[in-house]
């Protein structure tokens, strides 16, 4: 018989007569083996999606059971600022969830959930740091924002001394400077950048590198110093009349408006770009009075970087798409007049996947305008660190795969001064990564690493019927309230207990591996007769990644080729109608997480 | 002998059935299916207007080819059913009860249906619309209770209901925003003229507002505008001009933007499927932009059109002919609507 198992931990016998203290002592196992990391990025989609790692389905169960304080931990473990991230994370964990799948209803709203562990956790409630002894290493990061968070974090923890050093007059990057305050309010982004300073950051404001500081200076006092200075430099169309008054970047926009002015912007503005930031501006001049705001995309809304709700918001408060349109110059005499366009048709798509606009030959039109916002992305500045460091062919620092280090010794790199802009969560990801690897070359070993921690659940955890629940939609402000004052209060206001825990029960716990015993199952077939999706099958063999864990499993439906009953787990909705039908209890589930781990000496 | 050519046709409407019979018509042997999300048949909607007010009408008489014709025709009608997905490798539509239907050609003339302005989306239920059979159908069952009817946009649309209803009584206020007169596209002073013009005949004009909300008040209903305004009402009609109805082939991978994208032959981005009608966007050269075409007789025009196509010709998709439209007493030329009249006797 062909081996169709899945790798397990133990093979138990006893398990029907465990007690519930035993089960503490004997049923949690760990396990570094490939095979088990592989069935995790098989198997969570949302977890394999995040750039952090983030333990999804264990915080959103931990809602439902309303442990919101333990909810938050499991955030902050890896993400660091989960109040934050719950409110203006790119959310790339929503288009991988199981539950958007054809024919499975809408995506968890995951990103929503992440807010109400932070909203709902309680007063004074305990964050547990895991902190080694003070190693008397020092450490620099350059920048505050979310990869800096990310880096001193880590590196405050593994015992290091840290010094942050941050340009502007307040910590937070982009994340403060960047996104408006009607997205993020700025108490909660405080209170959560207090959580990492409070842990030994020695944090530098207004000191900018290459003019008050010099790097090579910073290198010579510190043992190792991380770069994580963002990516500034807004990008350029090159076209004719850019420079002229009324033309903003879409960052030098942002970054005025959160730093409390109220740029001259008049009555029709035109924004060009495609992305959060070009949202931002457009919902930011709104409420700066423009009457009526205009954003020009090159190809269409389908392929916007944006979610469908934040297209709907722009419109709702006021905002109109053109789309298919390229910008080909900005008119006017001592001020912006207008822009000339072109229409577009869709073409190709690019090597990094977005879809092209081609300019249609002679389709000129003029369109009027007191303002021009050109959001249309940034990208690191080296010039400041005043050293020669080797690029990419594509401009970007070339770090060393292995160590993570730029080729300039003891000098790493995160965030996106390293590859370019991003979004919050793979900056937080990235500041901790190099904080890991900063780690190991001063200490000369690795220190912490990850493992799979596996418990057996004496239940499912799942009722059949929350498969049925819709999404809960997020509340928001109404139109005048948006804009009532400085047009700063929060948009959205997060989702009530009740509706928070209906949303907890749509998670389908991807975590929980639904397995069938080949050896004790008696081939009645009672799960396949139950089961919603086409999850559960007769294999004849499966198919293996090259880490070894399962990848597909080849079906037959000649009974004397069956080596056994599978069940599915790209299939599997977890939601247990096969492990309550089952006559003689084969199907076991175990909950499999990833964790991080102290590695001994 | 090869099988006959499968012809799917997604939509009802004008586009859908002219495509249909020039089809049968140069194709004797072709399978030819329609297939309709709505229950009711394709009809003239600019005589829905009448059909309201008349108490002896039905909706039968609207009907320009009864079923029989399409058994005559050997045309396969499904009503009823909604398309929600397209594979176009396979070559297959989805229906929402799980049959998926196998094509060889595909036409899309999904048609558009009323705007729902974003700030009114919530509230998406208190709204009457007025664009098909079905809508009508609905008004007519309460048309006798309603007293008072205000229009939120002010589009043509708005105007057919008003000139149906400013006869029997019914007093109206239109709350005119950007989409005023929509699909027609006038200047500020003609806009002007046209709102004035409408005062004179008694109905109340809301200028240079717009809803945004509406609100159940017992047995009515209170619209509040930006500008503060609040109107009691009856009914609260959306008439904010039409947008394709497109959302469901972002997932086959079919271009769309407002409307389907096809080119200068109305075919899609994907082969073996066309649009054509109100949910396609063509580009021309002579507009330097892209339009949908709005108004069955377009829509007709352009599914004989397609039609043709469909069975191997390259015939070019042409502006529509400038049309003319009279509005309280004046003339206006016009490539949407056709022969469209809000005087009472012109």
């Amino acid at each position: 018989m062909k081996e169709t198992r899945l790798y397990l931990p133990s093979e138990r016998e006893d398990f029907h007569a465990f007690t519930p203290a035993r089960k503490v002592v004997r049923d949690i196992i760990f396990s570094t083996d490939r095979r088990d990391f592989g069935w995790i990025k098989e198997n969570i989609p949302c977890q394999r999606a995040c750039p952090a790692s983030t333990n999804i389905p264990g915080y959103i169960r931990c809602i439902f059971e309303e442990r919101h304080g333990r909810s938050y931990e499991l955030n902050r473990f890896v993400n660091i600022l989960p109040g934050v991230l719950g409110r203006i994370c790119a959310r790339p964990c929503e288009p991988a969830c199981r539950h958007g799948f054809p024919d499975n209803g809408d995506p968890v709203a995951i990103c929503h959930l992440k807010r109400v562990a932070a909203d709902f956790r309680p007063e004074g409630h305990r964050l547990q740091e895991q902190l080694f002894a003070p190693s008397g290493k020092k450490v620099a990061v350059i920048g505050s924002g979310p990869a800096g968070l990310g880096a001193a974090h880590d590196l405050a923890t593994f015992g290091h001394q840290v010094t942050m050093y941050e340009a502007e007059k307040e910590p937070g990057g982009m994340l403060r400077y960047g996104i408006p305050e009607f997205r993020l309010p700025r108490p909660l982004l405080a209170t959560e950048i207090a959580n990492v300073l409070r842990l030994g950051v020695d944090l530098h404001l207004g000191v900018r590198v290459g003019r008050d500081l010099e790097l090579a200076e910073i290198l010579d006092k510190h043992d190792a110093v991380i770069l994580s200075a963002g990516a500034y430099r807004p990008n350029r169309l090159g076209m004719p009349g850019e420079n002229l008054p009324g033309v903003y970047t879409g960052l030098e926009f942002m970054m005025r408006v959160n730093e409390g002015e109220r740029p001259e912007i008049g009555q029709k503005v035109l924004v060009v770009g495609a992305g959060f930031t070009a949202m931002d501006c457009a919902r930011s001049s709104i409420r700066l009075g423009a009457k009526r705001v205009l954003i020009n995309l090159l190809t269409t809304e389908e392929f916007l970087t944006v979610d469908q709700e934040e297209i709907f918001q722009v419109k709702y408060e006021g905002g109109e798409f053109r789309g298919l349109v390229s910008i080909q110059e900005v008119l006017g005499k001592d001020k912006v007049q207008g822009a000339r366009f072109q229409r577009n048709r869709l073409g190709g798509w690019t090597e990094r996947g977005e879809r092209e606009g081609v300019p249609i030959p002679d389709s000129d039109f003029f369109d009027s305008a007191d303002s021009v916002i050109l959001a249309i992305g940034q990208r690191p500045d080296p010039s400041f660190l005043h050293l020669e460091l080797d690029q990419t062919e594509r401009g970007f620092l070339r770090l060393n795969p292995q160590t993570g280090m730029t080729s300039r010794n003891r000098l790493f790199i995160a965030g996106d001064f390293g590859a370019g802009a991003s979004n919050v969560i793979s900056c937080i990801g990235s500041g901790r990564r190099a904080a890991w690897a900063v780690d190991q070359y001063l200490m000369r070993r690795e220190r912490r690493k990850n493992v799979v921690r596996f418990e057996y659940m004496p239940e499912t955890l799942r009722e059949r019927k929350w498969d049925f629940i819709p999404r809960q939609p997020m509340p928001t402000l109404e139109l005048p309230n948006r804009l009532a004052g400085a047009g700063q209060s929060e948009v959205e206001t997060g989702l009530d207990p009740d509706p928070a825990r209906e949303e907890s029960k749509r998670c389908y716990l991807c975590y929980l591996r639904f397995e069938i015993d080949a050896a004790r199952c008696i081939y009645c077939r009672w799960c396949m007769d139950v089961m919603p999706k086409n999850c559960i099958k007769l294999a004849k063999e499966v198919v293996r990644h090259p880490d070894g864990s399962i990848q597909s499993v080849v079906e037959t439906e000649d009974w004397s080729q069956v080596a056994a009953v599978v069940i599915d787990g790209k299939e599997c909705i977890r939601c247990g109608n096969c492990f309550r039908v089952c006559p003689v209890k084969c199907i076991e589930i175990v909950k499999v997480e990833m964790m991080e781990q102290d590695v001994e000496a | 002998m090869a099988e006959p050519l499968h012809f799917v046709i997604v939509g009802n409407g004008p586009a859908g059935n002219e495509a249909a019979a020039a089809l049968r018509g140069q194709d004797p042997k072709a399978r030819i299916t329609i297939i309709s999300a709505a229950a009711t048949h394709y009809l003239r909607p600019e005589k829905l207007a009448a059909f309201l007010v008349q108490p002896r009408h039905r909706l039968k008489d609207l009907y320009i080819h009864p079923y029989p014709w399409y058994e005559e025709q050997r045309i396969q009608l499904r009503l009823n059913q909604t398309v929600n997905r397209i594979a176009p490798e396979q070559k297959y539509v989805y229906l929402n009860h799980k049959e998926r239907v196998r094509y060889d050609r595909l036409l899309l003339v999904t048609g558009a249906r009323p705007r729902v302005p974003e700030r009114l989306a919530s509230l998406s239920s208190l709204l009457t619309r007025f664009a098909t059979g079905a809508d009508a159908l609905l008004l007519k069952r309460g048309i006798a209770q309603v007293k008072h009817m205000t229009m939120l946009g002010g589009d043509c649309i708005a105007l057919e209901l008003a000139q149906a209803l400013l006869p029997r009584g019914v007093r109206l206020t239109f709350i005119l925003d950007e989409y005023r007169f929509w699909p027609l596209e006038f200047d500020e002073g003609v806009k002007k003229r046209l709102a004035d013009s409408l005062e004179k005949k008694g109905i109340e004009v809301v200028r240079d507002d717009l809803a945004v909300s509406v609100e159940q008040a017992g047995d009515e209903l209170l619209v509040k505008t930006r500008g503060g305004k609040e109107v009691k009402t009856d009914r609260a009609c959306l008439s904010s001009g039409m947008v394709p109805a497109v959302e469901f082939l972002a997932s086959a991978g079919i271009d769309t933007q407002l409307g389907v994208l096809v080119d200068d032959h109305l075919q899609t981005s994907r082969p073996d499927i066309w649009a054509a009608g109100e949910c396609a966007q063509v580009y021309y050269s002579e507009l330097k932009d892209y339009r949908c075409s709005t108004g069955s007789v377009n829509a007709e025009q352009q599914g004989r059109l397609v039609a043709r196509n469909m069975l191997g010709a390259k015939e070019m998709v042409k502006l529509p002919e400038p049309g003319r439209v009279t509005i309280a007493g004046e003339h206006f030329t016009t490539y949407g609507w056709k022969g469209f009249s809000l005087d009472e006797k012109d």
